[in-house]
């Protein structure tokens, strides 16, 4: 079997930002198919590798590939159109409904306003959200608003015709347990579905539950990378974030990770 | 396929929001042509609504006085009125929805400010009655996108920095624009000087039809301009970074509502001077009443903007007939306390 050519690839990617190596030669591939699960302390670099990947910050050196083609050489309505990206932050739009919201993830496509309410309605149904349809983004709550802006990111890439990229950067963060497994179990359906996936993660737990591969990253370098059954180790993990890490291979709970105070 | 009760709901609502937007812009189109010819009828000579249909159907029996009173004094007038309003809110629509900033005026990246400077240089020299008195206006359109090039220059770009970066440096210009401005005051003979402090309160008593073609040829393309940013401009919404992530070329985008801006208000202040919160207000009214599209704020604003200066001209000629008042001192008088009704309202969200 041969694996699959990965959609998005980072090849020794080094970014500076004041004179610090935020990243340095940072090489991966987020495979169709997939979930990839990036990790790593806070100041690792996971946040600058996501804009590195999506275009928005070009590398001091190094080089990102969308679909085989140098990131640098596309527009950014064509870019959008294979690769999406839900950003750790992003404003809310006052004035506009949730509907209006979600359908702006289909600017790119160009498509008819029919066609861009008929999918972004899709997206809310299948998020759970069909009920805040009509509800002011600025008058949602913040978790709400993550799981809208989710919901945008899906549409941008839904019926491309060719499997899309997207990039996930603490997608959960706002999310209480149970919403943060919809979210992720949506994620997963999308890589299952053939699309590539690279979500930002804290909780090792939830990226035992839902990541394919894990990629840990350490003051701006890639440690290591690899199925997440081999990245899951305690003496990776506990290496990694210079605390105690016991993992758990439970047949009816599948992996855990339980992590002990610092210091013990 | 069964949908949840909650579902079609909101889809209920979806629907009736959408007919209550289309309604009410629907209203603004209808108030708007209503507005111009109600304004028409008023002023020294009233005229009455069957005089009215006379002149605008080109009945014969109307007396030559009131039909030059009428097509070639009143109606230039209010037009000029209805497209330098039209022009400051559609401004105003532009950068408010490029700075993500509901306290943004079109004055902001110094276009007026640069105007005026152009003007008063304009009326220090005592040229303004040379080219048929076109050499004021000229100065003024000049002085106005001069500074927004001046403002480009401080910026390297409006492409690089953030828009944080272009707001501060606006207001940096702004401060020089002023002090210049106040040293031509400060020297200026007592004449000027009159001359001056009225063209900054602003007016549309120098209307007449060449310079209506002429605001006209600069409103289409800068109306034009901003239509075609409408849906990149909800995409800023978000931010610039999940903006580009969507597919807006943000540099392009900011680019051209900046041109647009300094083109809509460089050629509204060159005609009727400094004109006031027109720019502020109308943008909010519209996203108030018509949501937050900006294809229905762009449209809404200019039908707002423009009314509203229609209104405030008839004021400002008629409050204290036979003199004038400065339309500046209306929309501000006005447009002051209803801000504030505005910002007084518990639904109104204002986040900076």
């Amino acid at each position: 079997m041969t694996a699959p050519v990965p959609l998005l690839t980072a090849e020794k990617v080094v970014l500076t930002r004041d004179g610090r190596r935020i990243l340095d030669g940072v090489s991966l591939g987020v495979v169709p198919g997939r979930l990839l699960a990036v990790i790593g302390p806070n100041g690792a670099g996971k946040s600058s590798l996501s804009s590195v990947l999506s275009g928005w910050w070009q590398p001091d050196a190094g080089e990102v590939f969308l679909h085989g083609r140098a990131m640098a050489d596309y527009s950014a309505e064509a870019r959008a159109r294979l690769c999406s990206v839900m950003r750790q932050e992003s404003a809310r739009p006052d004035g506009l409904t949730v509907l209006e919201a979600v359908e702006i993830g289909r600017l790119s496509h160009g498509a008819g306003e029919g066609e861009a309410a008929e999918i972004a309605w899709e997206m809310l149904v299948r998020m759970g959200l069909e009920e805040l349809a009509a509800r002011d983004c600025g008058r949602l709550s913040g978790g709400e608003w993550q799981r809208v802006a989710f919901a945008r990111s899906v549409a941008q890439i839904w019926n491309a015709g060719t499997p899309g990229v997207l990039l996930l950067d603490e997608p959960v963060s706002c999310l209480d347990p149970a919403h943060q497994h919809r979210l992720l179990g949506e994620a997963s359906a999308l890589a299952r579905a053939g699309h590539a996936v690279l979500a930002i993660l804290h909780d090792l737990n939830l990226t035992a539950d839902y990541a394919d591969d894990v990629a840990l990253l350490g003051g701006g370098r890639l440690r290591v990378c690899g199925p997440v059954r081999e990245i899951m180790q305690p003496e990776i993990l506990s290496d990694i974030y210079s605390c105690t890490v016991e993992v758990l291979d439970d047949p009816g709970r599948g992996l855990r990770a339980l992590l002990s105070r610092p210091g013990r | 396929m069964s949908e949840e009760p909650a579902a079609s709901r909101a889809r209920r609502d979806i629907a009736s929001r959408q007919r209550r937007t289309h309604g009410r812009l629907l209203t603004l189109v209808v108030v708007f042509p209503a507005l111009l010819v109600i304004a028409g009828a008023i002023g020294a000579v009233p005229l009455g609504p069957r005089e009215l249909w006379g002149l605008i159907s080109g009945a014969p029996d109307v007396p030559d006085v009131i039909r030059s009173v009428f097509w070639d004094i009143r109606v230039p007038r209010v037009v000029l009125a209805a497209l330098v309003g039209g022009s400051l809110a559609l401004a105003g629509a532009g950068v408010q929805g490029l700075f993500r900033n509901p306290l943004a005026d079109p004055g902001i990246i110094g276009v007026s400010a640069g105007a005026a400077v152009g003007a008063v240089g304009c009326f220090v020299f005592g040229w303004q009655g040379l080219l048929g008195g076109w050499v004021l206006p000229l100065m003024a359109f000049a002085g106005g996108l001069a500074s927004v090039l001046l403002l480009r220059l401080f910026n390297t770009g409006f492409e690089g920095g953030g828009t944080a970066r272009l707001i501060l440096a606006g207001i940096a210009l702004n401060a020089m624009l002023g002090s210049v401005l106040g040293f031509a005051l400060v020297s200026a003979s007592d004449n000027a000087l009159r001359s001056m402090t009225f063209w900054t309160l602003g007016s549309c008593a120098g209307a007449g039809w060449p310079q209506n073609v002429v605001l006209l040829a600069v409103l289409v393309p800068g109306a034009v301009l901003l239509g075609r940013n409408a849906r990149a401009l909800d995409a800023l919404q978000l931010g610039e970074a999940q903006a580009a992530h969507l597919g807006v070329a943000v540099h392009r985008v900011r680019r051209e509502v900046i041109i647009a801006c300094a083109l809509l208000v460089g050629a509204a202040t060159a005609l009727a001077g400094i004109i006031g919160f027109i720019g502020l207000v109308a943008p909010h009214m519209a996203r108030l009443l018509l949501g937050g599209l900006h294809r229905h704020v762009l449209g809404g604003a200019f039908l707002m903007g423009g009314s509203l200066l229609v209104l405030a001209d008839l004021g400002a000629r008629t409050l204290v007939a036979p003199a004038e008042l400065a339309v500046g001192i209306i929309t501000a008088a006005v447009g002051g306390p209803f801000f504030l009704w505005l910002l007084k309202r518990p639904s109104t969200r204002v986040s900076l």
